[in-house]
């Protein structure tokens, strides 16, 4: 086995001019259990009408893993086969992950078993047990990170879940095999069609934006030795961007050719809510976190500032550059973004679009504000965020909507998300 | 909110397995209080205060996972996350914390 030096071992850089983090090509973002589950149930609950759905969410995987350990170890021509497989799970680990061993797998399959894997183990907290296997990501992670060990073409194996953590077993368990299907998959759009741009500043706040961000990235955020990060509350993973991006757009295009335009506003919907929820959970996390009480909160001096730590934070994020462009506190907020990682990838896969695309963005902004003005939670802090309190705000009378106004997949030079305040009943 | 005369807490529901408590005393966290909590595991520092003058260097103790300590220099809060059926670790916890609050105000009397 190759000696182990820090040219085997694959981390990435954090671009700031990008506010992106990039590694071997494939561009990282931090995303929660709650968003990574949520999405997930969303997809599969569409599966009577999109049985296609499942292998979708395996495939997207397959091609992310691939083309980034392919770009590894085209740079790294010493690494032998030993080598090849330490990269791989070490990287599964320190993205949160989990935890596996690739000794009994080999360029024509073999098995792989874990008792710590992140969506095994956040399914069964988010939602209790499953009555089928839902690590769909690892199943096609452990197909396309093989491939690119064994230096096979991207679709030559095939992987399957047997048991699942999710379902009350005591381990995970993937069997890879040689595919005999004819399953189209194609590489990742990798770091997609990028923009440049400066962390703003903005005038009318307190919070030092270049201080908290310089702060937050060099954090040693990463997988313990059970492979998943404990972090602001919720088990966080760096995520491939291109993941949500494939699965997202897919099952679009799956919803649209299925139900035509009533689909699309149903799916989009859908893709919105996941955005919000992701906000919810994430940033209330945050908010509500010892890392906010001590970097952050110091430099809060209004209810608004809130907002803009939030932002800060989401410019550490990997998910591009985000700016409040207007801010009418209570009422409305204007985000703009670049380099976008929607936008970015949808561009690089797809070309342009006939409608707005970056729904993450958009459930992300509105979810801000319905926890800065209709929970309030800068004064209610700390209170437990759970279904109810989620039910409860999107109920009451202020609730706020997001509207795209602006987005670069369809040609704007940036991406432009407005929320607004709507009252209820 | 529960209040005794060393500390008041809230507690929230952090996931199925563990819950979270808020403690607030009238003193702010010092060396002394890291130098009692070590004894609950590995210790590690955010020295934020390098980046930004005005924030606070963050402390994290962690014993595998059943219970991380978390506050900052300076700050009165502390926040704990404690698996659910570690009530015991969670009672030692307040043990100390009482025993550094009483060092904190003999400290201030004299």
């Amino acid at each position: 086995m190759n000696k182990i030096d820090a040219r085997n071992i694959l981390r990435g850089d954090f671009y700031k001019e990008r506010s992106a983090y990039i590694a071997a090509g494939e561009p990282g973002i931090f995303h929660c259990h709650h968003y990574n589950c949520y999405l997930q149930a969303v997809l599969l609950d569409t599966k009577d009408y999109l049985p296609n759905i499942e292998q979708v969410l395996v495939d997207s995987a397959q091609e992310v893993a691939y083309s980034q350990f392919q770009a590894f170890f085209q740079n790294t021509p010493d690494l032998d086969i030993q080598g090849r497989k330490h990269t791989v799970t070490d990287y599964f680990r320190f993205a949160g992950f989990g935890q596996i061993d690739l000794d009994r797998v080999d360029n024509k399959g073999g098995t792989v078993t874990t008792n710590s894997e992140h969506y095994g183990v956040s399914w069964k907290l988010k939602f209790g047990k499953s009555n089928q296997p839902i690590s769909f990501f690892t199943t096609g992670f452990l197909a396309g990170a093989t491939e690119a060990i064994y230096g096979l073409a991207l679709g030559t194996l095939n992987a399957v879940q047997e048991s699942c953590l999710a379902m009350g077993d005591k381990y995970s368990q993937f069997t890879l095999s040689i595919s005999n299907s004819d399953r189209e998959l194609t590489a990742s759009p990798q770091e997609g069609v990028f923009q440049t741009g400066n962390l703003p500043q903005p005038t009318n706040t307190s919070i030092d934006y270049e201080a908290i961000r310089e702060a937050l990235i060099h954090m040693p955020i990463e997988g313990a030795a059970n492979g998943l990060i404990d972090s602001f509350g919720v088990l966080l993973t760096r995520h491939y961007a291109n993941y949500y991006c494939n699965i997202s757009y897919r099952f679009l295009n799956l919803f649209m050719k299925s139900m035509g335009t009533e689909g699309l506003n149903i799916a989009t919907s859908l893709l919105i809510e996941g955005g919000r929820v992701c906000a919810f959970n994430t940033f209330g996390g945050v908010m509500q976190s010892n890392e906010w009480n001590a970097l952050i909160k110091p430099m809060i001096k209004t209810r608004e500032d809130w907002i803009h730590g939030i932002i800060v934070v989401v410019n550490a994020l990997g998910w591009g550059i985000w700016q409040v462009e207007d801010l009418d506190p209570g009422k409305r907020i204007l985000v703009k973004i670049q380099s976008g990682y929607e936008s970015n990838a949808y561009l690089k896969k797809f070309g342009p679009s006939s409608l707005p695309i970056s729904f993450l963005a958009a459930g992300g902004v509105a979810g801000l504000m319905n926890l800065v003005y209709a929970l309030n939670l800068p004064e209610r802090a700390p209170i437990t965020l759970d279904e109810a309190v989620y039910k409860k705000i999107s109920l009451g009378n202020d609730y706020f909507v997001p509207t795209q106004i602006k987005c670069r997949a369809m040609g704007a030079e940036f991406d432009l998300i407005e929320a607004a305040l709507v009252r209820n009943g | 909110m529960v209040e005794n005369e060393f500390y008041t807490w809230v507690q929230i529901r952090n996931c199925r397995r563990f819950y979270k408590r808020y403690y607030t005393t009238n003193f702010k966290a010092d060396q002394s209080l890291l130098g009692l909590l070590e004894i609950f595991g590995l210790l590690e520092v955010q020295a934020f205060s390098k980046y930004a003058p005005c924030a606070l260097d963050a402390f994290s103790i962690k014993l595998e996972s059943e219970i991380d300590i978390s506050g900052a220099l300076g700050s009165e809060e502390i926040q704990v996350t404690i698996l659910k059926t570690a009530p015991h670790i969670l009672q030692a916890f307040e043990n100390t914390l009482i025993q550094w609050v009483k060092m904190q105000q003999q400290n201030a009397l004299s």
